[in-house]
């Protein structure tokens, strides 16, 4: 196997990964609107994924843990910020965002370490390395475990905010839900970048919304979606030296657009 | 079993309801709460269902602090996301915690005259259906105290009068049950009242003679 075949590969493997544990993630996020609020909050990671490779020379790991750690922490911390009436729960997530935003670009252009700016923001598919790999797999796996433990009382809490407002389950499941959610991020962020990785979330979902009608149906349309369009976006990409997430977030987009015009004609 | 209120205080920072409220309800009473719009009903109700911290004071079932288990509560709005694509019966086993047997989750629709749709989608179902739906959830929880929140307000006649023979059957199983209500003339088989006027509790045993006579005849009127 060339070096090229064995990043064809791991980029295959990361990305099929990525979308089937996200899927049940977009899900909540599209009918929980806030599909806008997680492409803000993505850019969390930057300060720690910036931080973790001046200090750790740009080794995988270090940007990694350094996402992972400020993307949890700030997304839980976003999540818990006391509602000031006026000062919607939006803008919270845009306050932590933004800082975030300029602490990451204050300290990778700050010229210490060799960062890239543009792999944060729009990932490169074809340099996965084995820690980024192996740290993909085990997110994907604990998204996909910690979801099912929490989908009844989040469930609950999205569709009857009313009724669940205050019961402990619904508080703890939406804990979990964001830190999940940062965690998802942060291993979507070396594929395809914290501007793109909501793509990888909700796109899936927002496909299978349309056509699928029970949840288990949806999911189950969301993950084949989305495998699909990954795993041609990534062969396409390689084959033609094109950016690979780029092209699968095009096609989830095209593909959603075209439905919901088929829908929409159809009603 | 005994459901009592230690010194309670409810309200916010800026808005006090009422403090130092002391009484307590025994199994198988109920207890209406009355008071204009604003006054604290809906306050009072989400404090006892432990949706909001008491401003001050304990809420106590049998002497230790209520748990969220023994309660049941339906609020007064609801805006339900009916077509996120789960039935009505999925939609109920999402609030339920303890196992019951298929036979017994058919009973309770069938009750609730909710039998044909436990299949149905939620977004298909009727506002009226959709309140039933909420009342087998709570039900189904087989909680101490069960919480309404306006309920009258709301539901239509049909709901209305399972409502009313499920309290008295909750009565005689013991179970303790607070409602709010804006309309005296729905208070007639309550044991206790507390009317709220925004700064004040007041507790009464039983209605007064006088009030009595005027539910009667608003009862009459009314028609039930």
């Amino acid at each position: 196997m060339t070096i090229a075949d064995q990043q064809v590969v791991y980029a295959i493997i990361t990305i099929i990964a990525l979308v089937i544990g996200a899927t049940p993630i977009g899900f909540f996020l599209i009918n929980r609107k806030m599909s806008l609020v997680t492409d803000a909050m993505g850019h969390t990671i930057l300060p720690g994924a910036a931080l973790g490779a001046i200090i750790g020379h740009n080794a995988d790991w270090a940007i990694l843990l350094g996402a992972t750690i400020t993307g949890v922490v700030l997304f839980v911390l976003a999540a818990k910020m006391p509602k000031i009436a006026r000062l919607g729960e939006d803008t919270n997530f845009a306050i932590f965002y933004l800082g975030a935003l300029a602490t990451g670009l204050l300290l990778a252009d700050s010229g210490r370490g060799d960062v890239h700016l543009d792999d944060l923001l729009f990932g490169n598919i074809f340099a996965i390395s084995t820690t980024s790999l192996l740290f993909t797999l085990v997110i994907s796996v604990i998204a996909i475990i910690g979801m099912s433990i929490i989908f009844k009382p989040l469930l609950l809490d999205t569709i009857d905010s009313e009724y669940a407002i205050g019961l402990k389950s619904a508080i703890i499941a939406k804990q979990v839900f964001y830190a999940i959610l940062a965690l998802i991020g942060v291993a979507a962020f070396k594929a395809v970048g914290t501007l793109l990785a909501v793509g990888i979330i909700i796109g899936p979902s927002a496909f299978a919304i349309i056509w699928a009608k029970s949840i288990k149906l949806q999911f189950t349309v969301a993950a084949i979606f989305g495998v699909i369009c990954a795993v041609l976006g990534t062969l396409i990409g390689h084959l033609f030296a094109l950016k690979a997430s780029a092209l699968i977030i095009l096609f989830m987009v095209i593909s959603i657009i075209i439905s919901i015009f088929i829908k929409n004609s159809k009603n | 079993m005994t459901l009592e209120f230690i010194n309670l205080g409810i309200g916010y920072e800026q808005k006090v309801l009422f403090c130092d409220l002391n009484a307590s309800l025994k199994s198988g009473e109920s207890l209406a709460i009355m008071g204009c719009n604003g006054a604290g009903k809906s306050t009072l109700l989400k404090t006892l269902a432990l949706r909001k911290k008491p401003y001050a004071g304990d809420i106590l079932l049998n002497g230790k602090p209520i748990k969220s288990g023994d309660i049941g509560y339906l609020p007064q709005s609801s805006n339900i996301i009916s077509d996120i694509g789960i039935s009505a019966g999925e939609f109920v086993k999402l609030g339920l915690n303890n196992k019951i047997t298929n036979a017994e989750f058919i009973k309770y629709f069938d009750d609730y005259e909710l039998g044909e749709i436990i299949d149905t989608q939620l977004n298909e179902l009727s506002g009226g259906q959709l309140n039933r739906l909420q009342m087998v959830r709570i039900d189904l929880q087989n909680p101490y105290v069960l919480l309404f929140d306006e309920p009258f307000a709301y539901l239509d006649n049909s709901s209305r009068n399972i409502l009313i023979k499920k309290i008295a059957e909750w009565k005689q199983l013991g179970k303790i049950i607070i409602v709010s209500v804006h309309d005296e003339r729905l208070t007639l088989e309550f044991d206790h009242f507390l009317t709220l006027d925004g700064k004040n509790a007041l507790w009464e045993q039983k209605m007064k003679a006088h009030n009595k006579d005027c539910a009667l005849a608003g009862c009459a009127l009314a028609g039930c």
